[in-house]
């Protein structure tokens, strides 16, 4: 009997098994096309509503180019992206540079606590925005209480949020974001390459400029790339640490979305979409390339 | 001591609880192709490493020329290296590589342009100077990475294990081509390998390195004929290792037993003293095979034996014997006559050995 048995039972189970998997596999199938259609359907129907010619969203009315003409008038729209434009850049080139000596320094030097600075350095990217912004929000309302206190400043000369206090936001979490990406390119580095320049009479200096740095940077590039990207669509920490007259396009739109959701905040929201995914595919694209 | 161009005083480098290179001294000629020969990790690169100035030892003096440069930085020393993996710079074309040094010492683009085109010629890489360096072959980079390093003219070349990437083809041409080009820059080589064959057909002189330290300095011949103990004896070339027990010794001869019964006169370079354990090396071709006994005076007393294993392989033979006692001896008897009777024995069949009284030696550490 228990012989019998145990020659029939793997058999079985076989059968059962494909059987098994071959229903998983259309399960699965028919799970991922659903989730594509869950995360991409939504974006595709803004897309296109921010051609069609009604300003209520329920119909397709004919195609449109009014929408976004009628953002080129806005003056808050303008305003709110050139504030963007001016964080995002000046955002971006600060924290790449920082970012880059952070990553060098992590990867070349040996010092004290160096792991424990390697864990700290990644914190930012974990941390949910919502703790970010509300502690920086506490952060710059002790500091500006406190220096506008002790220097007696009262109406325009005194401290307040702004765009400084915005673009320092978005500096403290792309240093993160930058060195990591630097980081990366460095480890892929041959250190031979810099022995070999120093053999050859290049001091520290001059292997940096003329060997290190142009090897490393579609790295950096990569990382600008992605820190512009972050800066241009970061709503939630901005909209703790910004103040009066700084509104930049994210919270533009979603002070807009409040009031109703307009063929203009497709528009915009269209435009955010192509700029943000040319630069994360050219920072991908840069990363990839050896 | 003028002609030394390259000098390492009782050299001490530890990488955390490595001992990478353990009192280490050295004193290259001038002009001379020296080589560091050793077993991986023994601190041949390591070696090298502190005469270009890459790491610093923690005790010790390095000298060139004369002058202290134990902490001067690479780019303070006039050495040059190329490395084991080339190092050329992705970036730049061959040229730019080639002429990067020249570069650094500000000289004219006119002669940095010419001393670039004569030294891609020297290295037979003419009209290469345009080339990324990813689009030549590996043996094409290697003569880029040489360029580069000898276009300065330096006072010392250093080559870390430069033919190690190539093809077997490619690097018993590659050694000739290296000897050569020595020659005719008439630059001091210091060259790193672990493959004693390279070291032996390319060398002056060869330091053996094991576990950080220096075991012996000679000759190629000094260093397979005199090995200074029994790794270097091992480590270059096939050798015999007999154990034996020291009867006498008066400094260049000794009398050992080796099993109970064979009594034999043998070379010896150290002092050793009687009764002390010890081991006779011998290399398998220094040694005759009889078929009779018999002593033409040059020789040691016959000693008997039996064929135990023999292989033949086209210019020798390589014959097993087993000596009394149990002790097995390798020979590498030369085919050089047809229809030789050696060659005809057969396992089981009794020989007698003899060898010069010089060729084997007793070493006693
Ligand atoms: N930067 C380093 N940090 C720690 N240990 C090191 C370092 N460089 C070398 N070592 C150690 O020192 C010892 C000698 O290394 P070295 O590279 O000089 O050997 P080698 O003779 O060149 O060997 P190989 O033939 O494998 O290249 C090794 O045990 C190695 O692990
Ligand atoms: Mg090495």
């Amino acid at each position: 009997m228990q012989t019998e048995n145990s020659e029939y039972a793997p058999r079985r189970s076989r059968r059962l098994t494909s059987r098994f998997v071959r229903w998983a596999n259309r399960a699965l199938s028919l799970n991922m096309v659903l989730s594509f259609l869950f995360l991409y359907l939504p974006i595709l129907i803004l897309v296109v509503f921010s051609f069609n010619d009604s300003r209520l969203a329920a119909r397709w009315e004919g195609f449109t180019l009014d929408w976004y003409r009628s953002l080129l008038t806005s003056r808050s729209i303008l305003s709110s992206a050139k504030n963007t434009l001016i964080v995002a850049v000046t955002s971006t080139i600060i924290a790449t540079g920082l970012g880059t000596m952070t990553a060098i320094a992590m990867e070349r030097f040996r010092f004290p606590f160096r792991r424990i600075y390697d864990g700290l350095l990644y914190i930012p990217i974990v941390t949910p925005e919502i703790v970010t912004g509300v502690s920086l929000l506490a952060f710059f309302s002790l500091t500006f209480n406190a220096i506008n206190s002790a220097f007696h400043l009262t109406g325009d000369s005194a401290f307040r949020s702004g765009l400084i206090t915005i673009t320092l936001t978005h500096v403290a979490f792309n240093i993160a974001f930058v060195s990591v990406v630097v980081r990366s390119s460095l480890k892929d580095f041959r250190r031979s390459l810099e022995d070999a320049a120093q053999d050859l009479g290049a001091n520290e200096w001059v292997t940096f400029r003329r060997i290190t740095l142009p090897l490393i940077m579609p790295g950096i590039i990569a990382g600008a790339l992605l820190a512009f990207t972050l800066s241009l669509d970061n709503f939630v920490i901005t909209y703790f640490v910004t103040g009066p007259g700084a509104t930049t396009l994210p919270i533009e739109v979603f002070g807009r979305v409040r009031r109703s959701i307009s063929p203009e905040i497709n528009a915009i929201s269209t435009i955010m979409l192509i700029i943000s995914s040319i630069f994360v595919l050219a920072s991908q694209i840069l990363q990839r390339r050896k | 001591m003028t002609d030394t161009v390259v000098g390492l005083k009782n050299i001490t480098k530890q990488f955390g609880d490595v001992l990478a290179v353990d009192n280490v001294s050295l004193q290259i000629r001038e002009g001379e192709f020296f080589s560091l020969l050793g077993p991986s990790g023994c601190g041949k690169t390591t070696t090298l490493r502190m005469i270009a100035g890459f790491e610093m030892p923690q005790i010790g003096e390095i000298y060139i020329k004369g002058e202290p440069v134990t902490h001067l930085p690479p780019f303070r020393r006039n050495v040059n290296t190329v490395f084991q993996d080339y190092a050329l710079f992705p970036h730049m074309t061959v040229a730019q590589n080639v002429g990067f040094g020249l570069e650094m010492d500000k000289l004219p683009e006119v002669e940095i342009r010419q001393r670039v085109e004569d030294t891609l010629r020297l290295v037979q890489l003419p009209q290469m100077g345009d080339r990324r360096p990813s689009h030549l072959s590996g043996g094409q980079q290697q003569r880029v990475a040489l360029a580069r390093a000898i276009v300065k003219r330096p006072d010392v070349l250093l080559l870390d294990e430069p033919l190690a990437a190539l093809d077997l083809k490619l690097r018993q041409a590659m050694r000739f081509e290296l000897k050569e080009l020595q020659h005719q820059l008439g630059t001091t080589f210091i060259y790193v390998t672990h493959d004693q064959e390279e070291a032996m057909t390319m060398s002056d002189r060869i330091a053996v390195m094991n576990h950080g330290h220096v075991l012996q300095i000679g000759t190629p011949i000094e260093v397979y004929d005199h090995s200074a103990d029994h790794f270097v004896a091992d480590f270059i070339g096939e050798t015999n290792f007999i154990d034996c027990r020291v009867i006498s010794c008066n400094g260049e001869t000794a009398t050992v037993l080796i099993g109970d019964e064979i009594k034999l006169e043998v070379a010896c370079d150290q002092n050793a003293a009687a009764d002390q354990p010890g081991t006779v090396v011998i290399r398998p071709e220094k040694i005759d095979l009889h078929m009779k006994a018999g002593n033409d005076g040059q020789e040691t007393a016959f000693v008997p034996g039996i064929v135990e294993n023999m292989v033949w392989i086209g210019t020798d033979t390589r014959f097993t014997v087993k000596l009394a006692g149990k002790v097995e001896v390798v020979v590498r008897h030369q085919n050089m006559r047809l229809g030789d009777p050696l060659v005809a024995l057969r396992r089981g069949e009794p020989v007698y050995l003899s060898w010069q009284k010089m060729a084997a030696r007793l070493i006693t550490s």
